[in-house]
């Protein structure tokens, strides 16, 4: 166990690899599992209201594998929940703190008005698709029955409606990000 | 996961133990966080669209109103998808139906094709799929087949089934039996799209499921908790082109 200078517990490469070890044996599947269950707790953090979701996601992966390298025994079939708790703590913490209270310089959502800029950002960000990448997201996302629509759309595309699902989740991702991107800068 | 648990989750609409056992999961398995992914952008699309009841938005409001730049790229992308989505089925264009058990068949072509918009030109869509329309009979032998012609490069055939409007259940069977009784097809949780009084299954049949011959088509509807009940069948005929 290592504490740094406030006397607050910082993650050694022992306790971190023991995270590892209790997300897979093999190394390389561990570090994913790794990003994979931190992306799952920023997007968790989230949609509690946390605007600070990355960092209170890396203080609940130290937090659990400080209470690992401390001896907590967790079986794999309880990880989810065990983490789960972990974060509920961290983030409730977090609502305490007076961090909690500040929040990010924009957070009303822009009314209608606004939105021209984003509409001509919007554009340039779908045009630097591919073209079946812009032919999948606007239709994925279009108006209509979703069922059908994307039933329809996985057939043709021949994979799985779960693969359509996270293709077109990816390029909303993207989309989202340029979008952000384009906006902030100018 | 149903994605209606995820949405409920989402709009707070689920116990405190049912969202502390769906948050284990989702830390658990990356599908289901994927698929809350998922369903989270319709959610918010829904939001920017305006399709929310007002206790639904104030809920989105609320959530995300630390994060105001998803809702404002929804709020942007619901003019460009709504320009450039593709319905498989407009109404409009479709023959008229008959009343007979066994219905004519629409073959190829008869799809809308995409709009463009203008400012955003896409790629040509590819040809539509061929697509059927047939009403269900309360008999197994009863009514001349329907005869529907596919051609090799066909990837699917689209049905339609239009349902006695009576016939409202929470969730839709669709399964096709060749005449050796064997089941060609089969699709579950399929729901039912009510439009101008007129209550339609909407389904995409893979062309390799259907080699050719004689067809039943039997639809069953189930309501949550309840037991399938047979809605009524149809006999198509499939026939390859060269």
């Amino acid at each position: 166990m290592k504490r740094g200078a406030k006397g607050h517990w910082q993650l050694t490469p022992a306790a971190f690899e023991r995270l590892l070890l209790a997300l897979d044996t093999d190394q390389e599947r561990a570090a994913l599992a790794y990003e994979q269950l931190r992306q799952r707790i920023v997007g968790l953090m989230r949609w509690w209201g946390a605007w600070m979701a990355e960092d209170l996601a890396d203080q609940t992966l130290d937090r659990v594998a400080r209470k690992l390298e401390e001896g907590a025994v967790v079986p794999a079939a309880s990880f989810g929940a065990y983490v789960r708790g972990v974060a509920r703590m961290v983030f409730y913490e977090w609502t305490r703190s007076s961090r909690a209270q500040l929040t990010e310089s924009e957070t009303v959502v822009p009314a209608e008005h606004t939105l021209e800029p984003a509409l001509d950002q919007l554009d340039r960000c779908v045009a630097a698709l591919e073209p079946a990448e812009q032919k999948l997201v606007l239709r994925y996302y279009g108006d209509g029955k979703h069922a059908e629509l994307r039933r329809a759309l996985a057939e043709e595309l021949g994979i799985s409606q779960t693969a359509l699902r996270i293709r077109a989740h990816r390029l909303r991702q993207r989309l989202e990000r340029c979008m952000s991107e384009c906006l902030a800068k100018n | 996961m149903d994605d209606q648990r995820l949405r409920a989750y989402l709009l707070g609409q689920l116990s405190e133990a049912e969202a502390e056992s769906l948050e284990a999961r989702l830390l658990a398995e990356h599908e289901v966080f994927e698929a809350l992914e998922s369903v989270e952008d319709d959610l918010i699309d829904d939001f920017a669209r305006g399709r929310l009841d007002a206790a639904e938005s104030a809920r989105v409001r609320e959530r995300y109103e630390n994060q105001p730049d998803r809702v404002r790229f929804a709020r942007a992308l619901a003019p460009r998808s709504a320009r450039a989505h593709v319905v498989s089925f407009p109404r409009r264009q479709w023959l008229p139906l008959a009343a007979a058990a066994a219905l004519a068949v629409a073959v190829g072509g008869i799809l809308l094709r995409p709009e463009r918009a203008p400012e955003l030109p896409l790629p040509s869509a590819a040809p539509p799929p061929p697509s059927a329309v047939l009403s269900l009979g309360t008999s197994r032998s009863g009514g001349t087949p329907s005869e529907i012609a596919l051609t090799p490069d066909a990837p699917a055939l689209q049905l339609r089934v239009r349902l006695d409007p009576a016939d409202r259940y929470d969730r839709y069977s669709m399964e096709l039996r060749s005449a050796a009784g064997e089941v060609a097809w089969h699709v579950d949780d399929l729901r039912a799209s009510a439009d101008a009084g007129e209550l339609d299954l909407l389904a995409s049949v893979p062309s390799r499921a259907l080699p050719g011959g004689g067809y039943e088509l039997g639809v069953r509807g189930v309501n949550e908790g309840g037991s399938p009940e047979d809605l009524g069948f149809v006999t198509v005929r499939i026939t390859r082109r060269p």
